[in-house]
């Protein structure tokens, strides 16, 4: 049954107002007694509440970005009084003047504390950030933070810097050292820093290695194993390489015991050497079960007197799945000339098949399958042009007298 | 639950209609945000109990109304105008109707932006400001009456206009 009007009424006074005491016994009564009314005060209390915490972030950030505005200008809160000295003032114009040093001084004074708490804390400009859980505005230093919308968050940093984090990042905002006047760690994620120009050198600190600068614009990104840089940031796998671009100056990187300097437009990912090899494998060979989340693959050895099986972590959202088609695609070939090879689509887990022809791209520690290519089941008869041309036939993609894991192709 | 990400990812999800719960039963803004905190601090603590089986929500608004209770029968100075029955009353009102809020967020900003100038600086003045329907009515010279029908009006209006939207964007997905 439809809410009556008075039960409309009644939820008004209560959420908008203050009600009487007689509004209110009837109000409790009408939701004890029937749930239609308290699932309507339940729907309205949302939109109560998503109203309130709407217009609410939407007064903070403009308050808040009126403040850094007001201090980035160098403006003081308050203005000094005009000097007006009309002739009937002139017996009180000591009484103005003094008034006129008050509110100086209350006005210097504000400007200080604005600048004094500016400098103290790490304010939240856009977005959401979780410390412990908890939605904050002030990110204290020290506390790991997490960015947990799809939208990035901006931080303006104690020593006037302005943190961009990308969605999912994570990290701790050390503050001032003896060696840094301002030193953040990412854990995980990415962000872009405007670093303000000041005494001191700001510092981005990862467990791979370190961006320092004196003044400038530029991005770090921790990346996982095999991960594009493009793809979204995840909190929960620890990062592999680390990629920095540099929009304007100059930074210094600091990575394996070795420092680097990238200047103005520049951009480079900096990986362990030999990790990646050492990371990723590929093992071709047949499907002989194929589970939820799970793959086994059989391959013979090298010396074609045994064979041996492996099994393979599956992810719906991180493997890849390839599938080599029977349809031909002309791709350049040497000279100018095009070529035929089949065409290869992108699949799902669905495809994965028992009896299937397959090179699987895989993380060596822990056999998490990044990559699956299933060969086309039956290829036709091979002519001339397409000799060599199919994942079959390519010695680099399908090893199966190699038993050595070897590097994947990215 | 499996761990910290998995735990901070849950609570995100249902924070929003959390807090609204909370704040269906706790008008005042200060009282509402300590209770969410006290809120968050137990589920942290008693993430391990939680059971998955369950919904997290449900689970999440039973511990906020055993908070209120407390505080009310702890102190009562403590806002809140509803009787322990009727605070059941609304927790098994928001279980019957349980959501999952963000999409909805994203919808609601949509919405308020299409509003004509007029129940915006309403909605301005009641959720930005915290005027009550009386000061709003001094402030735009109407009636009591008017306003609160107007504020009526503005929320059945966004409703339907997020619900109108949540549905487009579900069917685009």
């Amino acid at each position: 049954m439809p809410p009556l009007p008075r039960d409309i009424q009644l939820i008004g006074y209560y959420l908008d107002g203050l009600p009487s005491a007689q509004d209110l016994a009837e109000f409790e009564s009408r939701l004890r007694a029937d749930q239609g009314v308290a699932n309507v005060f339940a729907a309205i209390s949302r939109m109560d509440a998503c109203l309130e915490s709407h217009f609410r972030e939407e007064k903070d950030v403009r308050n808040i970005a009126a403040v850094i505005q007001n201090i980035e200008a160098g403006q003081p809160a308050l203005a000094p009084p005009q000097a007006l000295t009309p002739s009937r003032w002139r017996a009180a114009r000591s009484w103005v003047a003094a008034a006129a040093i008050l509110v100086l001084v209350c006005g210097v004074a504000a400007g200080l504390y604005l600048w004094k708490s500016s400098d103290t804390e790490n304010l939240l400009l856009e977005g959401r950030v979780l410390v412990g859980g908890v939605a904050v505005t002030r990110i204290p230093e020290g506390a790991k933070f997490v960015v947990p919308d799809a939208a990035p968050a901006v931080i303006r940093l104690t020593d006037g810097s302005r943190a961009t984090f990308e969605p999912s990042s994570e990290g701790v905002l050390r503050g001032r050292s003896a060696e840094q006047r301002q030193t953040v760690e990412l854990v995980g994620g990415g962000g872009s820093f405007q670093v303000a120009k000041s005494g001191g050198s700001f510092e981005v600190a990862t467990h791979l290695g370190s961006v320092t600068v004196p003044g400038t614009e530029f991005s770090v990104r921790l990346l996982q194993a095999g991960e594009r840089e493009k793809e979204p940031a995840r909190a929960d796998v620890r990062p592999g390489a680390m990629a920095v671009a540099v929009k304007s100056g100059v930074v210094n990187v600091h990575f394996a015991g070795r420092t680097y300097v990238l200047r103005e437009g520049q951009s480079r990912r900096f990986a362990p050497e030999g990790e990646r090899k050492a990371r990723q494998a590929v093992f071709s060979g047949r499907v002989t079960a194929v589970g939820p989340d799970s793959i086994t693959v059989l391959r013979k050895k090298g010396d074609e007197k045994g064979e041996e099986s492996n099994a393979f972590a599956l992810d719906a959202r991180e493997t890849k799945i390839l599938v080599e088609t029977n349809q031909m695609e002309s791709v350049p070939g040497e000279g100018g000339k095009t070529k035929q090879r089949p065409k290869v689509v992108e699949g799902t887990l669905a495809d994965l098949k028992i009896g299937q022809q397959v090179d699987v791209t895989y993380i060596v520690e822990g056999s998490k399958a990044v990559k699956v290519f299933i060969r086309r089941p039956a290829p036709p008869r091979r002519s001339k042009e397409n000799e060599g041309a199919t994942p079959s036939e390519r010695p680099k993609l399908a090893p199966e007298a190699d038993l050595r894991p070897r590097p994947a192709e990215n | 639950m499996d761990g910290q990400n998995d735990f901070l990812r849950t609570l995100l999800a249902h924070e929003a209609d959390l807090r609204a719960f909370i704040g269906s039963l706790v008008r005042d803004r200060h009282a509402r945000e300590d209770v969410f905190q006290d809120v968050a601090m137990t589920l942290w603590q008693q993430a391990d109990r939680y059971d998955p089986a369950r919904s997290f929500g449900a689970w999440a608004r039973g511990i906020a109304a055993n908070k209120i209770l407390q505080r009310r029968s702890a102190d009562r100075r403590f806002p809140i105008a509803f009787s322990p029955e009727t605070i059941q009353a609304v927790l098994q009102a928001f279980d019957r109707t349980e959501q999952v809020e963000l999409p909805r967020r994203e919808a609601l900003a949509e919405c308020i932006k299409q509003l004509p100038e007029a129940p915006r600086h309403l909605l301005q003045l009641r959720y930005e400001e915290g005027l009550h329907a009386d000061q709003i009515a001094e402030r735009v010279s109407r009636t009591l009456d008017a306003v609160y029908r107007a504020l009526s009006r503005i929320r059945a209006a966004l409703e339907e206009c997020v619900r109108r939207r949540m549905a487009t964007d579900g069917g685009n997905r």
